[in-house]
């Protein structure tokens, strides 16, 4: 499914609600991105599957100036799951004429800048090309292990977030189908919960208007888990 | 358009007045019917301005015409370009596509428009009315409209009414700027021009036909003396009209 199906299917039922509605595109984009990222991150919690793993096939090691630590910048955010399961693989082919996919090559092993220390150790843990770590810090892959070998092209695969806005509408939009339902409801919260408070923009010379009853928003987990 | 002797036609039949001499064109039916027409256009203008009215009951008096935009990215809005009185703006497209001639004549940069080189086409955007207070702060805020923050399909314009900005002509102005010399479709209301003879034509559409006639009446029966029964009557059936038109 496409962005411009999602986005205006609830924009144009938002704008329904009131002829005066002013809800922008950019809004309902944005709102769509907020819930959806919510919703996929569960559904990737709960699912074992390559659905939603954005693989890149070379990326540039770089070496950070101020301390020769060698790092990769993340090409896009990723989810910031439980022990940076965001990413799902990090390898490097470690012969050049390997004819098996890169990713069958050298794994990179998760570890944090904080517990590094302790890898170094023992011989078995230590960090080297053959049992490269990988530690996140920000939008930063930093890689441990490599430091006496030229730094290969790495690949890696990524749970990427949806971002806060599209630039092509037409562009697929990376959400199980499944739960656009969910979605949809879910959005259409964000929506409701707007165009219910009360218009204090309104000199009419009222005072203490009440929002008579705000929407109570859905459980989004319960959606998820009576799948 | 209605013809200005059918209005007349029907105020005589409500006055009972066919044949007689009593009331006379140029000093009772015409200042009756342009009195009609200027309150109906201040009526109006504020139903206009809350959207409650449908442009479509004024096809007479609507244009679209396309501008080129200023050094500064503004439209000036001369009345000469557009055939009358403005008055009141319906709708504005940036980044128009528009037909017509392939030359246009070479004008300064300083100048604005020429109108009649181009014929609107079509647009993807229509810029959404602005006022002078939220404008500049809309600018940054990726949510609102005419800011310059979001690009592609998702972009939306935002327009301000006539400013004057230099001490020579009114603009308007479009945000996010469409830089200079790009063509811009403006579509606009034109206020309807008084009537002088009665082979002249109110430039209302024929279903405006009862409240315009309700409205001369009324107008009549100020004449006629203290809350006469005319008066009432029109009263009543002007309000009936408005409460079902807006």
């Amino acid at each position: 499914m496409r962005w411009r199906e999602v986005i205006y299917d609830i924009h144009t039922s938002l704008n329904q609600q009131y002829d005066d509605a002013d809800i922008s595109l950019v809004q309902t984009s944005y709102w769509c991105s907020v819930a959806a990222n919510r919703l996929l991150s569960q559904h990737i919690d709960k699912r074992d599957s390559g659905a939603f793993v954005a693989a890149y096939y070379n990326l540039q090691v770089l070496i950070d100036t101020t301390n020769d630590y060698k790092y990769f910048v993340l090409p896009e955010n990723i989810f910031d799951f439980d022990k940076d399961d965001g990413v799902e693989y990090l390898s490097y082919s470690s012969t050049t004429d390997d004819c098996l996919p890169m990713f069958t090559g050298v794994k990179f092993t998760r570890t944090s800048a904080a517990a590094a220390e302790r890898l170094y150790w023992t011989e078995e843990e230590k960090p080297s090309p053959s049992n490269p770590y990988f530690y996140r810090l920000k939008d930063k892959i930093y890689l441990l292990g490599l430091e006496s070998i030229t730094s290969p092209p790495l690949e890696g695969g990524f749970y990427q977030t949806i971002p806060a806005y599209v630039i092509d509408l037409d562009d697929e939009f990376p959400f199980p189908d499944e739960l656009i339902t969910v979605l949809q409801r879910y959005t259409f919260d964000f929506g409701r919960f707007v165009l219910s408070l009360p218009k204090d923009n309104t000199n009419d010379g009222a005072s203490g208007q009440q929002v008579t009853q705000l929407p109570k928003m859905n459980e989004v987990q319960n959606d998820i888990n009576n799948e | 358009m209605i013809l200005a002797s059918s209005i007349v036609s029907r105020i005589e039949s409500a006055l009972d007045a066919e044949g007689f001499s009593q009331y006379e064109f140029d000093e009772d039916f015409k200042p009756a019917i342009n009195y009609a027409q200027d309150w109906i256009t201040q009526l109006y203008s504020r139903v206009l301005g809350e959207k409650k009215f449908s442009e479509e009951n004024l096809r007479e008096l609507s244009y679209v015409r396309v501008w080129k935009t200023s050094i500064y990215g503004r439209i000036d809005f001369d009345a000469p370009d557009m055939g009358g009185e403005l008055w009141s703006i319906l709708a504005v497209y940036p980044e128009c596509e528009v037909v017509g001639s392939e030359n246009p004549p070479l004008i300064p940069l300083s100048s604005l428009s020429y109108p009649t080189d181009y014929t609107y086409l079509s647009s993807y955007y229509s810029a959404l009315k602005s006022t002078v207070e939220k404008v500049n702060e809309n600018r940054k805020n990726p949510f609102t409209k005419g800011n310059e923050k979001i690009t592609g399909e998702l972009k939306s314009y935002s327009y301000t009414s006539f400013m004057d900005y230099n001490s020579i002509v009114k603009e308007i102005e479009v945000q996010p700027s469409t830089g200079a010399r790009q063509t811009v479709a403006v579509c606009y209301l034109l206020k309807p021009t008084d009537i002088t003879a009665s082979t002249d034509y109110v430039l209302f559409p024929q279903s405006m036909m009862a409240i315009i006639v309700d409205k001369a009446l009324n107008f009549i029966s100020w004449k006629q003396g203290d809350r006469t029964n005319l008066d009432g009557v029109t009263d009543k059936d002007v309000q009936a009209l408005i409460t079902l038109t807006t």
